[in-house]
C-alpha cells in the first residue's frame, strides 16, 4: 500500500469518526444521553439502507430470483456493469440509499427515546448498549435484512468514476462532516445549545424554567441517529467499493467496538461538550487505527525477527491499538477528565460584535441592569 | 458472575464493564497454572484464579476508580473508565500472551502453548457412574456446588459477621457509617476483591467447560449485566437467580428453538437472548426481578 492510498483511507476512517462523533457529542457531550447503543443507529441506517437499495437496483433492471441475497455477487456484477453507464440511476440509487438510512436510524431514536424519558442514565445506558447488540444479532440471523448468515455484495454506485471514486468518496464524506461539525457549532452557540446544557446538567432547573426535557432529548436522539445514520451508509458505500461484504456474522460490518466504544474514546479525549476537540480527538485515533492495522503490519511484514512467527507479531500489532487508544483514554480520564479542550462558555455571537456591544453601551453610560453581566467584557474593550 | 458485578454495582454504583476482564484474568491465570505447575486437575487452579480475579479488581479500583470518585465524575464517565479499562486489558492481556508468554513458554518450558486466541477446554475428570464422557462432566457437578458454597459464604458474611454488617453499612449509607466509625475504604476495596475473586472463579470454571478464548469478555459481559439487572441490582440472590436465567435462556431455550422452530434463531445464542432479557426487564421492571411486587400476583389472597 502506497502512502497517498495509506492517507487516503486515513482521512476516509477520519472523516467518518468525525460524523459519527459529532453526533455523539450532541446526544452525549450535549444532552447527556449516554447511547452505549451508538453502533445500533449507524448499522441500521448502513445495513437497511444498502437493503433497500439493493432490492431497488434489482427492481430498475428486472432482476429476479428465489434468494436474493445468495446470489448478490452476480447480480451487484451485473447491476454495477449496468450502473457504470447509467450516472442517474446511479445517483438515485445512491441518494435511496442515504435517504432510507437517515429514515429508519431516525426512527429507531424516535423509538429509543421512549426509554430515556422514564430510565435513569445508567440504565439507559445499558439499554440502549442491550439494543445495538440484539439488532446486530437479528441481522445477523433474520434473512430478509441483508441476507442473514449471507455475506451480501452489495453494488458499488460509484462505480461510473472508475479509478477516481476514492477520491469521490473522500469529497462526500468530507462534505457530511463539514456539514455536521457546521450544524453542531451551530447547535452550540445556540439558544438550543444551552437548554440542552441545562437539559444535561440540571433537570429540575430546566423543568422549572420551563423547558420540556424529554421532548428536548428525544429531538436531539432523532437527529443525531439520522445523521449517524447517514455516515453508517456512506460507510456502506465506502465498504461497497473496496469490495467489502455486508451482513454475515454478529457485528460482522458494523463492530460494536469500533461504532460505540471508539467514539466515546474520540469525544472523551476531546473534551466533552466542544466540537473542536472532537476533531482533534479524531484525528488522534485515526491515526492509531490506521497505523496499527494497516501501516504497522506492512511494515512488520518485512521484518524478520528470528525464532518468531509471522502471525505473531501480527496479532501482537493488531491488539496494540487496544493497549494504546485503552491507556490513552485511561490516562485522559486520569490525569485531564475535562478533556483536551476545556469545556468553555460558547458564545452566540462573535466577540467582536460582543465587543461592539458592550462599547456602545459604554459610550451611552452604564445601564443599571445591564453593567454587571458585561463588565469583564468592558475591561478587554479598554 | 452476577454476584460479583452485583457487589461492585453496589458499592460504587458503576455498571462495570470491565467486570468480565477479570473472568479473563482468572481464565488465564488457571490455564497457566495448570499447564506450567502440572496439576492433576484444573479445578486445583481455582484458588489462582480467584487471587488473580481479585488483583485485578483491587488494582482497577485503586488506580482507576477510587481517584474518581474521590473527584466526584458521574457515573457515566465512571461508565466510559471502566469501558478504557476493558479495552485496555484486551490489548495488555493478548500482548502478554502472544508476545510474552507464549514463545517463551514454548521455547524454553517445551510444553508447546497454544497462541491464546482460543485453546480448547481442559480434560475434565469423569464421574463414575453419573457420566462417562469426561468433557464437562466434573463440572456439571462442581459449578453448582461452588454457585452454593459461594452464595451460602455470601450469605454468611453480610448476615452473621462483623465485616459483612459493616459492609451493608457502608453500602446504606456511607458517610453515617464513617461516623460510626467503620473504615468505608477498606471494606469497599474488601468487597471489590471479594467481587473481582468471584469473576476469576466463573472465568475459570467457564474455561474448563467450553474452552479458552480471550474474546468471551465481549460476551461474557452482556450475559452478566443482563443476569445482574434481571435480578435487580441491589440483591445478591437476585443476581443468582437472574444468572440462572439468563444462562437458562441462552443455552437450553434458544438451542431448543433454533431446532423446533427456526434453525435461524440459533443466532441468538450470541448475546441475543440475553439482551432480550436485558431489554424487557428494563422497560418492564426496572428494579428487577427483586423490585416486583410477587404479592400482588399471588393466586391465593389472604
Amino acid at each position: 500500500m502506497g502512502y497517498l492510498d495509506l492517507f487516503i483511507l486515513g482521512l476516509i476512517v477520519f472523516f467518518t469518526y468525525v460524523s459519527i462523533s459529532l453526533t455523539l457529542n450532541l446526544e452525549f457531550g450535549l444532552t447527556g444521553i449516554p447511547n452505549f447503543g451508538k453502533v445500533l443507529f449507524v448499522a441500521s441506517g448502513g445495513m437497511l439502507g444498502a437493503s433497500v437499495m439493493y432490492r431497488a437496483a434489482l427492481y430498475i433492471y428486472g432482476m429476479h430470483s428465489n434468494d436474493i441475497f445468495e446470489s448478490s455477487p452476480i447480480f451487484s456484477e451485473k447491476i454495477q456493469l449496468q450502473l457504470a453507464n447509467d450516472p442517474l440511476v446511479a445517483l438515485e440509487l445512491g441518494i435511496i440509499l442515504i435517504v432510507v438510512g437517515a429514515l429508519t436510524a431516525g426512527a429507531l431514536g424516535y423509538a429509543a427515546s421512549y426509554p430515556a424519558i422514564r430510565l435513569r442514565e445508567d440504565y439507559l445506558g445499558m439499554l440502549l448498549l442491550g439494543c445495538g447488540v440484539l439488532f446486530s444479532s437479528i441481522t445477523a440471523f433474520y434473512t430478509p435484512v441483508v441476507g442473514g448468515p449471507e455475506n451480501v455484495v452489495i453494488p458499488n454506485v460509484l462505480v461510473a468514476f472508475g479509478s477516481n471514486e476514492q477520491y469521490v468518496m473522500l469529497v462526500i464524506l468530507a462534505v457530511f462532516a463539514a456539514i455536521v461539525f457546521l450544524y453542531s457549532e451551530r447547535v452550540l452557540r445556540s439558544p438550543l445549545g444551552r437548554t440542552l446544557k441545562a437539559v444535561r446538567d440540571n433537570e429540575v432547573a430546566s423543568s422549572a424554567l420551563g423547558k420540556d426535557n424529554v421532548n428536548v432529548r428525544r429531538k436531539m436522539l432523532v437527529i443525531a441517529s439520522m445523521l449517524s445514520g447517514v455516515a453508517g451508509a456512506l460507510w456502506v458505500i465506502y465498504w461497497s467499493q473496496e469490495g467489502g461484504l455486508v451482513g454475515g456474522d454478529v457485528g460482522g460490518t458494523f463492530p460494536r467496538l469500533l461504532y460505540t466504544y471508539y467514539p466515546f474514546t474520540i469525544v472523551i479525549l476531546g473534551g466533552i461538550a466542544s466540537n473542536i476537540g472532537v476533531i482533534i480527538g479524531a484525528v488522534t485515533l485515526t491515526a492509531v487505527y490506521v497505523g496499527t492495522t494497516v501501516s504497522l503490519p506492512s511494515l512488520v511484514e518485512t521484518l524478520q525477527i528470528p525464532g518468531v512467527p509471522a502471525s505473531l507479531l501480527d496479532d501482537f500489532v493488531n491488539s496494540l491499538q487496544y493497549f494504546i487508544i485503552g491507556g490513552l483514554l485511561l490516562a485522559v480520564l486520569l490525569v485531564r477528565p475535562e478533556g483536551l479542550i476545556k469545556e468553555s462558555p460558547a458564545f452566540t455571537m462573535s466577540k467582536a460584535k460582543l465587543r461592539k456591544i458592550a462599547d456602545r453601551i459604554v459610550r451611552k453610560g452604564p445601564e443599571p441592569a445591564a453593567t454587571p453581566l458585561i463588565e469583564g467584557k468592558q475591561q478587554d474593550a479598554r | 458472575m452476577c454476584i460479583g458485578l452485583t457487589v461492585t454495582y453496589q458499592t460504587t454504583k458503576v455498571p462495570n464493564f470491565a467486570f468480565a476482564d477479570y473472568a479473563v484474568a482468572g481464565m488465564l491465570s488457571s490455564y497457566f497454572a495448570y499447564v506450567l505447575l502440572n496439576l492433576a486437575n484444573p479445578y486445583f487452579a481455582i484458588p489462582i484464579a480467584f487471587l488473580a480475579g481479585g488483583a485485578f479488581s483491587v488494582v482497577m479500583y485503586l488506580t482507576v476508580m477510587k481517584p474518581m470518585i474521590k473527584r466526584g465524575s458521574s457515573i457515566i464517565i465512571l461508565m466510559v473508565a471502566s469501558l478504557a479499562v476493558d479495552i485496555f486489558f484486551t490489548g495488555v492481556a493478548a500482548d502478554i500472551v502472544n508476545i510474552g508468554v507464549t514463545p517463551f513458554a514454548n521455547a524454553f518450558l517445551h510444553r508447546g502453548f497454544p497462541t491464546l486466541v482460543y485453546a480448547p477446554p481442559l480434560p475434565d475428570f469423569a464421574v463414575p457412574g453419573v457420566c462417562g464422557a469426561p468433557q464437562t462432566c466434573g463440572l456439571l457437578i462442581i459449578s453448582p456446588v461452588a454457585l452454593i458454597i459461594t452464595t451460602a459464604l455470601m450469605f454468611i458474611l453480610l448476615t452473621k459477621s462483623k465485616f459483612g454488617i459493616a459492609m451493608r453499612a457502608s453500602i446504606e449509607n456511607p458517610s453515617l457509617a464513617r461516623i460510626a466509625g467503620i473504615n468505608v475504604d477498606r471494606v469497599y476495596l474488601v468487597s471489590w476483591f471479594i467481587a473481582g475473586g468471584l469473576g476469576g472463579l466463573a472465568g475459570c470454571l467457564y474455561a474448563i467447560g467450553s474452552g479458552y478464548s480471550l474474546n468471551i469478555e465481549n460476551v461474557l459481559i452482556l450475559d452478566c449485566f443482563a443476569g445482574s439487572v434481571l435480578g435487580g441490582l441491589s440483591s445478591i440472590y437476585g443476581a443468582v437467580i437472574g444468572g440462572m436465567l439468563v444462562s437458562f435462556g441462552e443455552s437450553y431455550i434458544i438451542p431448543q428453538l433454533a431446532i423446533n422452530v427456526n434453525p435461524q434463531l440459533g443466532v441468538l445464542e450470541v448475546g441475543g437472548s440475553s439482551m432480550i432479557i436485558l431489554i424487557i426487564t428494563l422497560l418492564v421492571a426496572p428494579r428487577g426481578l427483586v423490585g416486583v411486587n410477587w404479592k400482588k400476583f399471588a393466586l391465593w389472597r389472604r
